[in-house]
């Protein structure tokens, strides 16, 4: 029973929202319908094609195989649709690019999410993008600008000079180098700008279209394609560019822009040889922290809102100093272990010198790190930060602390409450535990939230003798995770000692770089990436070093090929 | 209170009274009839259940001759007001495949079902042109669509789209608002000689001429699906074009920029982030910027929002998501009480914008005469689709007001027809699902 219900949970990763009103037992364990062709399209806009979800292999128990591969001859791979940078990908292109070291997509339009992650890959760039697009690369353009000799070291009247500058930050702004037509057209723009205007305004003028230009703002698949089968290879230009968004959070540097255009990484040794390369540059802890928040999903805890009356301490800068904790201990297990899941579970030690933050913790008079009370404490479950984002104003919130371990964690999907729950007269039992329409699906979250309970809402060791700390995690999708734990210290090791939560987190690590839901045809990419991940025992950087040298990470399927001319 | 009364009378002073704004006020009475326009206002959750919303009156239409006391703030405007009850979404709920209560969202302005995008609750975007921005393709009008703490960027935080999956996003930063809708009537920016503007008019011709072509190169390397993407950025960038060729109306309209604006993200300048958006909305309204404005306060739960608001007369240490089914949930004692101070605060916020709106002086009226106000809904008492209640303000100019008009079972993009229809555009006569609509319903 269990093993059936752990099939159809994580198959229902893909469509669980799609079934059609069930609770959340009995019927879990027996409706698995194919989503039907309107509704599958959670890939394509407008109406591309229909994913199906991966349901062909039920993966296996803890340490069981889980029966047949997936795995076919030849490469599958799955679509990989253009999308506009994400805010911090933006933010840090252009600190590369020009040197900014504020943020200019601070005032942007919140980025898209597409399952769980930042992606901008769906709905089509709407006015108040373009326009925000616009006054960025105007305002950018002008700052680098006014010190020509800063961005260039050609002086304001040398115009060859400046137009050998943009010869080189072109093609590093588009991560691909320009076609002679993209050339002409930018070199005109550049000296037509310069003849009125005079070099430095030419230059300006240039930076700003190329900056709003759609080969700086997406992401755009250049494939060649291979000699069989309808997949097609990413080419170096835009392999690179993905490695570098994956595990840099942005554009690649000298050295791996040399290796794509020297063919080097269409061959595994010359790939494996960068990715280390990457995985050891201090860049790469801009990429694990950034998969880390949204995984997470804090990068909306500075606009969380507490009682002014219990927790006088809160503001956005408290927050800040949350999040930048959770950073600092990313960084920390990181650089000790290559961030292994049940480091980043369990180590408590916690990170900031902000008086409020260590007032949270309990903790005083310290410097940087600092360990928290002994027994306390236990990784990311436990930081302030998750603690805090997962609470009401006043309280935690048992669904909420409870739906993020089942969806994060477990990549289980709760679905949403049904339209028939209505409790429409006063004095129903307010108990969304004892009503069955309710505790269908609330008995898998407020009992494992209820296990939070010695935490407030900003995170402190709740005062309130009161709060046990007792939980229980029903219907779990493996033996070793069922039942009750003593308080989230206890659930961190249990999770972070469970294969199921390992390959959660390949499902997350995938959806984070390729920016979609798996669909079928990568079963077999997540079958080889599980072995691997396990096998490095949970290393997040074997795991990422593994999706990097992937099939489904240098493919793309038919959607996503260009239109041969 | 104070700040209400130093930015009315800030609106007063620039379109009203002074000088500034004779020009202005000169080319509207010489004109014919002023145009009319339409503002859509949203706010989170139900207007509470129909004991709190329905006024004292018999039968299925009648002359209001009183409001609930839930709407006591609306007292003064009630000769134009129209309460439209008991209408329908059920039949666009049953089309929609997802799950969950807070879907209306994205039915209520398109009269479509939703398109699932992922297995979580927000994953959505809805199926079709939402009525705001349909008006304002047929006026030929920018749409000016303004927010405050809509949320995410996802089908629960957005109530405009352009197309099916094309959401229209709400600029939140008043200070922003005013000066992108404002940018060709604010004459005489700092530093701008009339060679300076032209000479930057041409340079932005030229960068947006390079972007243009790099937008059709790509567009056609890539299969349709993502080619309709980039077409339609490029049509976006020929709207900036366009902009950059029209000469600037200076001389129409004196706006008045909002002074000292708070950190808009926050919770706690939410309520006075939705005024300035609103007096933004309604100086464009007034100035003719725009004959289509819509200003959308929170989400659809506006679980993000917590009303910690002293200053506004609602101190509540719960978020308004919560607040809402605790009232569902019990139904007695304070949590009835939060959950009639939380609508009142809205309730508030709507007398806030028609005030200023009556405040222009406009042909025989005013400002709120020739303007039809929405105050749209995007769900019923308790995650139900049926009845839901909507509420128009103003239109008086144009349409009969003052009334209670109850359509018990009839779907609601009747009345996004019957808003068309009011509008003059009297060719629509079915809005959104064809299979749900049925004719027009005469408000």
């Amino acid at each position: 029973m269990l093993v059936k219900r752990l099939d159809v949970v994580l198959g229902a990763l893909s469509f669980a929202a799609l079934l059609p009103a069930v609770a959340c037992t009995g019927q879990l364990g027996t409706v698995l319908e194919e989503p039907d062709e309107d509704d599958g399209q959670f890939g394509g806009a407008g109406g591309a094609s229909a994913p199906k979800p991966p349901t062909d292999r039920p993966p296996g128990r803890d340490g069981e195989p889980g029966g047949p591969s997936a795995c076919g001859k030849g490469p599958s791979a799955g679509p990989m649709p253009i999308r506009r940078l994400t805010r911090k990908e933006y933010d840090h292109t252009v600190r590369d690019l020009l040197g900014v070291t504020q943020s200019p997509s601070l005032g942007f339009t919140d980025d898209e999410i597409v399952a769980g992650f930042a992606a901008n890959a769906l709905a089509p760039v709407d006015r108040l993008q373009v326009e925000d697009y616009r006054a960025a690369a105007s305002t950018l353009a002008e700052a680098a600008t006014s010190d020509v000799r800063r961005l260039t070291s050609c002086s304001d009247a040398d115009l060859p000079c400046l137009q050998g500058f943009l010869r080189k930050f072109a093609p590093r702004a588009w991560r691909r180098p320009l076609t002679e037509t993209e050339s002409r057209r930018y070199e005109k723009l550049m000296s037509d700008s310069a003849a009125a205007w005079g070099p430095v305004t030419g230059l300006r003028l240039a930076i700003q279209a190329l900056l709003q230009s759609p080969n700086f703002l997406y992401h755009v698949p250049q494939t060649r394609k291979e000699a069989s089968g309808d997949v097609a290879r990413l080419d170096d230009a835009t392999l690179a560019a993905r490695l570098s968004y994956l595990i840099w959070q942005t554009l690649p540097d000298e050295e791996l822009t040399k290796a794509a255009a020297e063919g080097v990484l269409s061959t595994p040794e010359g790939l494996t040889k960068q990715v280390e390369r990457m995985l050891t540059s201090p860049r790469a802890h801009d990429g694990l922290r950034t998969f880390h928040l949204q995984w997470l999903g804090l990068e909306s805890l500075r606009q969380s809102t507490k009682d002014p009356e219990l927790f006088p301490d809160w503001s956005p800068e408290l927050a800040q100093a949350m999040v930048e904790d959770v950073e600092a201990a990313v960084s920390a297990v990181f650089a000790a272990d290559g961030g292994k899941l049940s480091t980043l579970m369990t180590m408590p030690d916690a990170f900031g010198d902000a008086p409020a933050l260590k007032r949270v913790y309990g903790v005083t008079g310290t410097k940087g790190a600092f360990s928290p009370p002994p027994g306390e404490r236990a990784g990311l479950l436990t930081r302030p930060a998750v603690l805090a984002r997962y609470a009401h104003a006043a309280e935690g919130s048992w669904t909420e602390r409870g739906k993020f371990v089942r969806e994060r964690m477990l990549c289980q999907t709760i679905p949403a409450p049904p339209p028939t729950v209505v409790i429409d007269e006063p004095g129903n039992d307010p108990s969304r535990l004892k009503d069955p329409l309710c505790s269908s699906c609330h008995r898998l979250m407020d009992p494992l939230g209820q296990g939070f309970d010695r935490y407030d809402a900003v995170g402190a060791l709740s005062r309130d003798a009161g709060a046990s700390g007792k939980g229980a995690l029903w219907d779990a999708p493996t033996e070793a995770l069922e039942g009750e734990f003593d308080g989230p210290v206890d659930l961190a090791k249990k999770l972070g000692d469970s294969p199921h939560v390992m390959s959660c987190m390949v499902r997350q690590w995938f959806r984070f770089a390729v920016k979609r839901l798996e669909q079928q045809n990568d079963a077999c990419a997540l079958e080889k990436l599980e072995a691997q991940f396990a096998a490095s025992g949970g290393v997040t950087t074997s795991l990422i070093a593994a999706l990097a040298a992937s099939d489904a990470f240098a493919f793309v399927g038919p959607e996503s090929q260009e239109i041969q001319p | 209170m104070n700040r209400s009364a130093h930015s009315r009378r800030a609106l007063l002073r620039a379109i009203g009274t002074s000088s500034l704004a004779a020009p202005f006020l000169s080319r509207l009475s010489f004109g014919a009839e002023p145009p009319r326009r339409l503002l859509v206002f949203f706010t989170p959750n139900e207007p509470i259940d129909r004991a709190h919303w329905a006024p004292p009156g018999q039968g299925a239409s009648f002359k209001l001759t009183g409001l609930n006391p839930m709407l006591a703030p609306l007292e003064p405007f009630r000769d134009k007001l129209n309460l439209i009850g008991d209408l329908s979404m059920e039949r666009i709920a049953s089309l929609d495949k997802k799950d969950g209560g807070h879907r209306g969202i994205g039915w209520m302005l398109t009269g479509r079902p939703n398109v699932p995008t992922g297995p979580q609750q927000p994953d959505f975007w809805a199926g079709g042109i939402s009525l705001d921005q349909f008006v304002a393709e047929r006026f030929k009008t920018p749409a000016v669509t303004l927010g405050a703490l809509s949320g995410g960027s996802s089908g629960n935080g957005r109530i405009s789209y352009a197309g099916r999956m094309q959401p229209v996003h709400p600029q939140e930063d008043p200070k922003v608002a005013f000066d992108r809708t404002f940018q060709n009537v604010v004459p005489g920016k700092p530093g701008a000689g009339a060679g300076d503007a032209e000479a930057r008019r041409l340079q932005q011709k030229s960068v947006l001429d390079t972007v243009a072509a790099d937008l059709g190169d790509l567009s056609a390397r890539l299969a349709a699906p993502e080619r309709e993407k980039l077409d339609r950025h490029l049509s976006m960038i020929r709207d900036l074009e366009k902009q950059l060729q029209a000469a600037p109306s200076g001389a129409a309209c004196q706006a008045v920029a909002p002074k000292s604006v708070p950190d808009h993200k926050t919770n706690a300048a939410y309520p006075r982030t939705s005024r300035l958006q609103m007096d933004v909305a309604v100086q464009a309204l007034a100035c003719q910027v725009t004959r289509v404005a819509s200003v959308q306060l929170g989400n659809t739960g506006a679980g993000h929002l917590t009303p910690l608001w002293p200053d506004d007369g609602i101190n509540i240490n719960k978020d308004e998501h919560n607040i809402a089914h605790a009232y569902s949930q019990t139904g007695s004692g304070p949590d009835v009480k939060n959950r009639e101070l939380l609508e009142s605060f809205y309730y508030r916020q709507f007398a806030y914008l028609l005030r200023q709106m009556e405040a222009v002086p406009e042909g025989n009226g005013t400002l709120l005469d020739h303007t039809l106000v929405f105050w749209v809904k995007n769900i019923s008492h308790n995650h139900k689709w049926d009845p839901v209640f909507f509420m128009t303000a103003g239109g008086g100019a144009f349409m009969s007001t003052g009334r209670f008009l109850s359509f018990p079972g009839r779907p609601h993009n009747d009345l996004l027809s019957g808003i068309c229809q009011k509008l003059g555009l009297s060719d629509v006569s079915s809005f959104g699902e064809p299979s749900v609509a049925t004719e027009p319903l005469s408000i």
